[in-house]
C-alpha cells in the first residue's frame, strides 16, 4: 500500500472549494429564516440614556427589534481569562453600560438581510459620554497574575545587571506592535434555529465543543439538545474560538422571534464584536560578550487589555526559550484601555515578541561585528534555558544552514546600503522563528468497512489548514486504504472529543488519536482473526501481531492486509475510538478540554520543551523615489517533526509568511485618539498583503524525527511562518537603508 | 454629486416619459450594453418588488427584487447560488466576483436591477453537466492554490477573465491583474501557478 | 441601505429631468454610490441609471484631441494600446486605480467626482463632518486622525483627500469636461471642476443639480506622449496613493519646453503644480532641478500631524515621475 503520510496529496475538500459548493455558515438557509443585524454603539465609555427603535421598526419587512430592554432568555457566559469558553467577560446589551466603541446595542430581525441592516442603520441612540482611551499607557502596566501566583509571569534566573556589566556589547531597546485584527476573508456569522428545546447553530468555529458547552451551561440543557455545525470555516486565525455576544444573542433573538435568525456581522463591525491582537510595547536588555554569547537578556512584554478582563498571550515564554543565556529575566506585563477584550492572533505570542527579540538580536550581532546567523549558532541550545529540560528536538542551525544557501546569505556585502538593484536599494535580513508543540486530549472515531472504505469523525475542524486531508491520510496510512476512501467528518460537537483548531494543535492532537483508533482497530482485528480456524494469522498470538502500514503481520512471516482480514470477520466491519493522551498531560488539562476548554500541555513538561523552529530571510527593496518597501524574495527552512502533506504544509508555512509579510509592512488598525475608536474599520484601508506584493516565497520543510511530542512525531506548523517574517523584514531594511524601525509595520512614510 | 437644492425644474411625468422613449429610441440606436438594451418598464418606485431576469451559468431565471438588492443578495439569497460569496460586502475584497456579461464585476456593488437582463456566470456554471471541473478549478485544485476556499470562487473567475482579456503574459502581470482578490490565507503564488498552468496548456 | 426609486432613462434629455429633482442622484458604475448607499452617507430618495446612454460610451484618439465618453468604462480604456503609446500618462493613471473588477464596472464620469475616503466622512457614527453634515464640526481636525489627509488645499473646515488617480492626468493636461443640464450644454476646464472645501465642503464641483458629464477631451500636446503616473502606496495594487504625481515633459534639446505637473494622494481637490512646472521651463531636467520641481510643488504645504511625511513622500515622487517622463521624450538616451 502506497505511502501517503509526507506526500504531496491534493486536498480532499478541493472538488467542493473550486465548485463553490463547500457550505460555510451562512450559506445554510433553514427553512423560514429570517435575517439579523446588529447596531453598535458611537461612543466608547459612557451610558445608553435612551434607545429609540420606532423608526427601525418602521422600515418595511423589519419584524422586531431588541435591545437591552426587551430580549428575554438571554444569556451571558464567562470570558475566557476568567475561566470560561466567552470571547470577553463583558457582556453587551444586558445593560446600559457602554464600554468600547463599537459595542452593540440593538439587535434587528427582519425578512431581508437588507431590510435587517437597514433597520440597524435606523436605530438612533443617545449617551451619556465619559472619557475614554483606547490606547494603553505603559507606565500603568502590571504583572499578569499579580494579585496571586504569577505562573511564570515574571522569571529570573541569574543576576541581569551582573551579565550586562560583563558584557562586551549589549542593547536596550524598545520595540512597538499596533492593533492589528485576524481579518478573515469570511465574515462572522450566526445562524440559530430553536425546535422546542433543541438547539442548532451554524456559525464558522474554531472550536464547536468550546460553542456547545457555553450553550448548554448558559441554557441549562442537555448537551444532547444542542448542535453546533461547522464543515467549513473561511479563515479563522484565532478570531472563531470563543463564544461572542453576536452568538448568544442570534440564539436569544431566534428564541424570541420563534424561527432561524442568521446575522452576518458587516465587515466595520467585525474590528469590534470579537478580539484582535493587542498593540504592545517590548523591551528588551540583551548583552553578549565578543563572541557573541549572551551574558544577559531581559524581556519585558506589555500588551494592551481591555478594562474587564487580563488577556494572557505570554510571549516572554518563548523568548526566554530560544537562546542559552546564564542571567535572564522576563515579565510578561499588561496596561487597560477602553476596547473590548482582545485575544490571540495567529502567532498570539510570537509575532510581536519576535519581531523585538530578533530585531535585537540583530541590533547587538551588528555591534559586535558578528554575522546574524552565527549570533544565533553560538547561543544554540540543546536545553531550555530556563525551564533546563532538554529540547525533545531542535533543528533550528539546520535551519539556518538551509536556508542561508538557498538564499545566498554569504553572497551579500554587509556593509549597510551598499547594495542596488537599477532604483532599488537593496537589504538582506534574517531571523528566527519557532512555535510552541502544544497538545491537547484529543478522541477520534474511527469505523472501516471490510469493503475497503473509512469514516472517521472528531470534532476538529479544518479551518484552511488541510485537516480533512491530513486525517484520511493517516488512517489512509494505518489502515491500509486509499486516500480517496477515507471519509473525514468533523466541525459537529457531537463528534468525539477534540480540541480547538488553535495553538497549532490539530495536527498533533486530534492526528494523534485518529492513528490511535486504527491502530486499536489492528489490534481488535488481529483479535478476532487469530482466533480464526482459518485465515494466515489464525491460531497466531494476538499479542504478537503487529499492524504495519495496512497489514498486519506475525512473528513469523505472516501477513494479511487489514482490509482482507476485517473483510473475513462475522461483522465486516468494526468501529473503535481512539484516544490522544500525552504522558504530560494532568487530569485537570484533560477534565478542561473535555468540558470544552483548552487543556493544554507543553510547550514545556517535565521531561521535554518541545518546538517547532526555523529560519527565514528577506530580500528588501526600496524605491528611491517612492520609497515603497517591497520583497522580492523570501525564504523559510523549518522543522517541524514528521511533515503529514508536503502540499497544505508548503501553503500553511507560505501562508504565514504572506501574514508575516502583511505584519511588517501593511496591519495597522488606526485609531481616533479623543472619541476611541478604530478607524479604518474595512478591507481597503486595513491593508493586508494582495498578490502583487508577494513574489518568490520559498518553503524548505526539513527532515526531524521527534518521539516525544506524540505518535505521529508531528509539531504544529500553522503559526511557524509568520514568526520570523517582520524581523528578517525589519533587518533587511536597516541592511538597505541604516535606518532601525522598531515600530511595526514599516511604512514609506518610515524612510522618506 | 452635491448637496445643492434641487433645481427648480419639475420632476418627471409619465407623459414625458413615453414622449422621450418615442423621439429618443431610434437614436440611441444598438448599446453595447446588453442590459440597456432588453431594459423596458416604467419607473420603480422605492417600495416596489420588480421582477428582473438574469441568464445564470446559461439559465433563464425570474426572480423579484428590491431596487437595493445587490446582485449577490439576489444569487445567494434568492436562487439559493451560495458559491459566490460575501466577504466585506463593500467591494474591497473580490469575494463576490461573477462574469457579468463577460467581465469580472465585484456582485455587491452591482444592483441587480441594474443588471435586468445580464448573463452572469457563477462558480456554479464552470464545471460542465457532467461534472468535469473547468481547467482553472482543476488547475487551482492541483496547485492547492487555496487554504480556507472563501475567496476561492471569486479568485477562479477572475483568473478566467485574467487569461481570457490577455492579462496573463507573465507572472508579474498576473500578480497584478490577480490583485483584486483578496486572500488571507496567503495562497497567492500558488494562485499565480495555476493560471500560468492553464494559460500553457492553452498555448500548448 | 435605504430603499429608493429607481429610474433608467433612455435618453440625455430624460437623464437630466429626472436628475434635476431634489433628492435624485445619477448611478453609473455605482462604485462610489452604492458603496456610500450602504454605509449611510447617501441616501437618495431616486436613482437615475443613466448606464442605459449607450451613446456616451465611445472615446477616441485624434491627433489633436482625445475624447472620452463619460460612460466609457475605466477597464477599456485603462487597457487600450493605442492610448497607452499616445498619452501613457492616461492609462496608468487608470489601471493604477482600484482593482479590475471595480475598474470594469465604473465609468469616466463618475470617476472623476469620487469621494473622499476620509475615515470620518464615511463613518457616521463621526458626528462632526462639514462634509457630510454641514456645520457639525471636523473631527479629523478635533483631535483626530490626521495621516490621510490634505496637506494641500484644506481649510479650517475640512482637511478630507481627494483619492482619484486619472483626474490628475486630466488636470496636468488642460482637460476640459463636457456637460449637459437643463440649462443646457457647457465646456469646464478641468481645473474649474472641483471646488476647494472652504467654509462649504459638501460642495465638491460647480456641477448644478441634473448636470451630467457626458464627455472628457484632453488635448494632444507633445509632453502628453513623455508622461508618466507615478503612484506610492504601503501596498503593491489595489490602494489609494500615499502620494502620486501625474507629469509630463516636452524638450527642445536639452531644455525643457513644457512641463506639466499634477499631485496626487495629498490634496483636497486635484492639484496641478503649476509652479513647479515653471521652475522647470527653459531650463535643463536633471534629477537636480526635477527634486526642486517636487520641493517647489509642496512649498505651500501645509502639514498636519502624522501627515508632514506626504511633503518629503510628495516631493519624491514628482522628481521620480519626471525622470521616468524623461526617458520616454523621443530620442531620450
Amino acid at each position: 500500500m502506497a505511502q501517503t503520510i509526507n506526500t504531496s496529496v491534493t486536498r480532499t475538500d478541493a472538488p467542493r472549494k473550486v465548485t463553490g459548493t463547500a457550505t460555510y455558515a451562512a450559506d445554510v438557509m433553514p427553512a423560514g429564516m429570517l435575517h439579523g443585524a446588529l447596531a453598535t454603539s458611537a461612543i466608547a465609555v459612557g451610558t445608553l440614556t435612551a434607545i429609540d427603535t420606532s423608526r427601525a421598526k418602521a422600515e418595511p419587512g423589519v419584524i422586531a427589534v431588541f435591545t437591552y430592554e426587551n430580549l428575554p432568555d438571554y444569556k451571558s457566559v464567562k470570558g475566557l481569562y476568567s475561566g470560561g469558553p466567552g470571547s470577553a467577560s463583558f457582556w453587551p446589551m444586558e445593560g446600559t453600560g457602554i464600554q468600547y466603541a463599537g459595542q452593540p446595542i440593538a439587535y434587528v430581525v427582519a425578512e431581508t438581510a437588507a431590510s435587517a441592516r437597514r433597520g440597524a442603520q435606523l436605530i438612533k441612540a443617545t449617551y451619556d459620554e465619559k472619557e475614554s482611551q483606547i490606547h494603553m499607557d505603559p507606565e500603568e502596566s502590571f504583572v499578569i497574575g499579580a494579585s496571586g501566583d504569577s505562573k511564570g509571569m515574571v522569571t529570573t534566573k541569574g543576576d541581569v545587571a551582573q551579565g550586562l556589566a560583563e558584557a562586551t556589547q549589549s542593547v536596550d531597546v524598545e520595540y512597538t506592535t499596533p492593533f492589528q485584527h485576524h481579518n478573515p476573508m469570511e465574515m462572522f456569522a450566526a445562524t440559530a434555529e430553536w425546535r422546542g428545546d433543541r438547539l442548532t447553530v451554524w456559525m464558522p468555529s474554531q472550536s464547536v465543543r468550546t460553542l456547545r458547552a457555553g450553550i448548554v451551561a448558559a441554557y441549562g440543557l442537555p448537551e444532547t439538545s444542542v448542535r453546533v455545525i461547522s464543515p467549513f470555516v473561511g479563515g479563522a486565525f484565532g478570531s472563531k474560538a470563543g463564544i461572542t455576544p453576536y452568538t448568544m444573542l442570534t440564539i436569544a433573538v431566534a428564541k424570541a422571534v420563534g424561527a432561524p435568525v442568521r446575522l452576518i456581522v458587516t465587515r466595520p463591525q467585525m474590528y469590534t464584536v470579537a478580539t484582535f491582537r493587542p498593540e504592545s510595547l517590548q523591551k528588551f536588555r540583551i548583552g553578549a560578550d565578543a563572541t557573541g554569547k549572551l551574558t544577559a537578556f531581559e524581556h519585558i512584554e506589555i500588551s494592551q487589555t481591555s478594562q474587564f478582563d487580563v488577556v494572557v498571550n505570554p510571549g516572554t515564554h518563548i523568548t526566554r526559550a530560544m537562546y542559552a543565556c546564564p542571567n535572564i529575566h522576563t515579565e510578561q506585563r499588561v496596561a487597560r484601555s477602553d476596547t473590548n477584550t482582545g485575544g490571540f492572533m495567529r502567532a498570539p505570542s510570537e509575532m510581536q515578541t519576535f519581531f523585538g527579540l530578533e530585531q535585537a538580536m540583530d541590533e547587538l550581532a551588528l555591534k559586535l561585528g558578528v554575522d546574524p546567523v552565527e549570533m544565533r549558532r553560538v547561543n544554540d541550545t540543546r536545553r531550555h534555558p530556563v525551564a533546563d529540560v532538554p529540547f525533545s528536538s531542535r533543528s533550528l542551525m539546520e535551519c539556518y544552514d538551509s536556508v542561508l544557501e538557498s538564499f545566498g546569505w554569504r553572497d551579500r556585502n554587509s556593509d549597510v546600503g551598499s547594495m542596488t538593484d537599477g532604483d532599488w536599494l537593496v537589504g538582506y535580513g534574517c531571523a528566527t522563528a519557532t512555535y510552541p508543540t502544544n497538545i491537547l486530549a484529543s478522541n477520534a472515531r474511527v469505523r472501516m468497512q471490510g469493503t475497503g472504505g473509512a469514516y472517521i469523525e472528531l470534532a476538529a475542524h479544518d479551518v484552511g489548514t488541510g485537516s480533512y486531508t491530513i486525517f484520511a491520510q493517516i488512517a489512509a496510512a494505518r489502515l491500509g486504504l486509499p486516500v480517496e476512501a477515507c471519509d473525514v467528518m468533523m466541525g459537529q460537537a457531537d463528534f468525539p472529543v477534540a480540541p480547538l483548531s488553535g495553538g497549532s494543535c490539530t495536527a498533533a492532537s486530534a492526528g494523534s488519536a485518529v492513528h490511535d483508533a486504527c491502530m486499536r482497530i489492528g489490534r481488535a482485528v488481529a483479535a478476532q482473526i487469530s482466533a480464526q480456524s482459518e485465515g494466515p494469522l489464525s491460531g497466531v498470538d494476538p499479542a504478537q501481531i503487529t499492524l504495519d502500514n495496512g497489514v498486519l503481520r506475525g512473528p513469523s512471516g505472516q501477513s494479511q492486509p487489514l482490509v482482507e482480514a476485517l473483510a473475513s470477520t462475522p461483522a465486516g466491519e468494526i468501529e473503535m475510538v481512539g484516544e490522544f493522551r500525552h504522558p504530560a498531560m494532568t487530569d485537570k488539562m484533560i477534565r478542561a478540554t473535555f468540558n470544552g476548554g483548552y487543556g493544554t500541555a507543553g510547550p514545556v513538561t517535565p521531561e521535554f520543551a518541545m518546538f517547532a523552529f526555523g529560519a527565514e530571510m528577506a530580500e528588501v527593496h526600496i524605491h528611491r523615489w517612492t520609497h515603497e518597501i517591497r520583497v522580492p524574495r523570501l525564504h523559510g527552512a523549518f522543522a517541524a517533526g514528521t511533515i503529514l502533506n508536503r502540499k497544505t504544509a508548503h501553503s500553511q508555512l507560505m501562508g504565514g509568511m504572506v501574514w508575516g509579510v502583511g505584519s511588517a509592512l501593511h496591519e495597522i488598525t488606526e485609531t481616533d485618539k479623543p472619541r476611541a475608536r478604530f478607524l479604518n474599520t474595512n478591507i481597503a484601508e486595513y491593508l493586508i498583503p494582495v498578490n502583487a506584493d508577494i513574489r518568490e516565497v520559498r518553503v524548505e520543510m526539513l527532515e526531524e524525527q521527534d518521539d516525544y511530542v506524540n505518535p505521529l512525531g508531528v509539531k504544529g506548523i500553522g503559526e511557524l511562518g509568520i514568526v520570523g517574517t517582520a524581523a528578517a523584514i525589519a533587518n533587511a531594511v536597516h541592511h538597505a537603508t541604516g535606518k532601525r524601525l522598531r515600530n511595526l509595520p514599516i511604512r514609506m512614510s518610515d524612510l522618506v | 454629486m452635491t448637496n445643492k437644492t434641487a433645481h427648480p425644474k419639475a420632476g418627471l411625468s409619465r407623459r414625458g416619459f413615453l414622449g422621450t422613449t418615442g423621439a429618443f429610441g431610434t437614436a440611441l440606436g444598438i448599446g453595447t450594453d446588453k442590459a440597456a438594451a432588453q431594459q423596458s418598464g416604467p419607473d420603480v418606485a422605492a417600495g416596489d418588488q420588480p421582477k428582473i431576469t438574469l441568464n445564470v451559468n446559461g439559465q433563464r431565471r425570474t426572480l423579484t427584487v428590491e431596487p437595493r438588492t445587490t446582485l449577490v443578495e439576489a444569487l445567494r439569497d434568492t436562487l439559493g447560488l451560495t458559491g459566490t460569496k460575501i466577504g466585506c460586502n463593500q467591494g474591497q475584497c473580490g469575494a463576490c466576483t461573477v462574469l457579468l456579461d463577460d467581465r469580472p464585476v465585484n456582485s455587491c456593488l452591482t444592483l441587480a436591477l441594474s443588471v435586468d437582463g445580464a448573463e452572469v456566470v457563477t462558480v456554479e456554471g464552470l464545471a460542465d453537466p457532467a461534472g468535469k471541473l473547468h481547467p482553472m478549478q482543476q488547475a487551482f485544485a492541483e496547485h492547492d492554490a487555496f487554504q480556507c476556499g472563501y475567496c476561492t470562487p471569486g479568485q477562479i473567475l477572475s483568473a478566467i477573465a485574467c487569461i481570457d482579456e490577455g492579462h496573463a503574459s507573465d507572472a508579474a502581470e498576473i500578480r497584478e491583474y490577480m490583485s483584486g482578490n483578496l486572500c488571507r490565507c496567503g495562497a497567492y503564488p500558488n494562485i499565480v501557478a495555476a493560471v500560468e498552468t492553464v494559460r500553457d496548456s492553452k498555448e500548448g | 441601505m435605504r430603499n429608493f426609486a429607481y429610474h433608467r432613462p433612455r435618453s440625455l434629455s430624460d437623464a437630466i429631468d429626472a436628475a434635476s429633482v431634489a433628492g435624485a442622484d445619477i448611478l453609473a458604475g455605482g462604485t462610489t454610490m452604492v458603496d456610500l448607499m450602504k454605509i449611510g452617507v447617501r441616501e437618495p430618495d431616486t436613482l437615475v441609471d443613466i448606464t442605459g446612454l449607450s451613446d456616451l460610451e465611445g472615446y477616441d484618439i485624434g491627433t489633436d484631441r482625445i475624447r472620452f465618453g463619460a460612460l466609457a468604462r475605466m477597464a477599456k480604456v485603462g487597457d487600450d494600446d493605442a492610448l497607452k503609446s499616445a498619452a501613457p500618462v492616461l492609462t496608468e493613471s487608470l489601471w493604477k486605480a482600484a482593482s479590475p473588477q471595480l475598474r470594469h464596472a465604473a465609468r469616466l464620469g463618475g470617476n472623476i467626482v469620487q469621494r473622499t475616503r476620509c475615515p470620518y466622512f464615511r463613518d457616521t457614527a463621526f458626528v462632526q463632518c462639514n462634509k457630510r453634515a454641514p456645520g457639525s464640526g471636523c473631527a479629523a481636525l478635533d483631535g483626530g486622525e490626521t495621516n490621510l489627509h490634505a496637506i494641500l488645499g484644506g481649510s479650517k473646515a475640512c482637511v478630507a483627500m481627494y483619492p482619484g488617480d486619472w483626474a490628475q492626468a486630466l488636470i496636468a493636461f488642460d482637460a476640459k469636461v463636457m456637460t449637459q443640464g437643463p440649462g443646457g450644454k457647457r465646456t469646464i476646464p478641468f481645473g474649474d471642476l472641483h471646488v476647494l472645501p472652504g467654509d462649504t465642503p459638501d460642495v465638491e464641483t460647480i456641477l448644478e443639480p441634473g448636470e451630467i458629464v457626458t464627455a472628457i477631451t484632453v488635448p494632444v500636446v507633445p509632453a502628453l506622449k513623455a508622461s508618466h503616473y507615478l503612484k506610492a502606496r504601503d501596498r503593491e495594487s489595489y490602494a489609494f496613493a500615499s502620494a502620486s504625481a501625474a507629469v509630463g515633459i516636452e524638450m527642445d534639446g536639452d531644455t525643457v519646453r513644457d512641463a506639466r505637473i499634477a499631485l496626487g494622494g495629498v490634496a483636497s481637490v486635484p492639484w496641478r503644480a503649476r509652479e513647479a512646472e515653471e521652475s522647470l521651463k527653459g531650463g535643463p531636467l536633471t534629477e537636480e532641478t526635477a527634486r526642486e520641481a517636487g520641493r517647489i510643488a509642496f512649498a505651500g504645504a501645509q502639514p498636519l500631524e502624522g501627515s508632514a511625511y506626504k511633503i518629503r513622500l510628495g516631493a519624491d515622487v514628482v522628481a521620480g515621475a519626471l525622470m521616468t517622463a524623461k526617458s520616454r521624450v523621443k530620442g531620450a538616451k
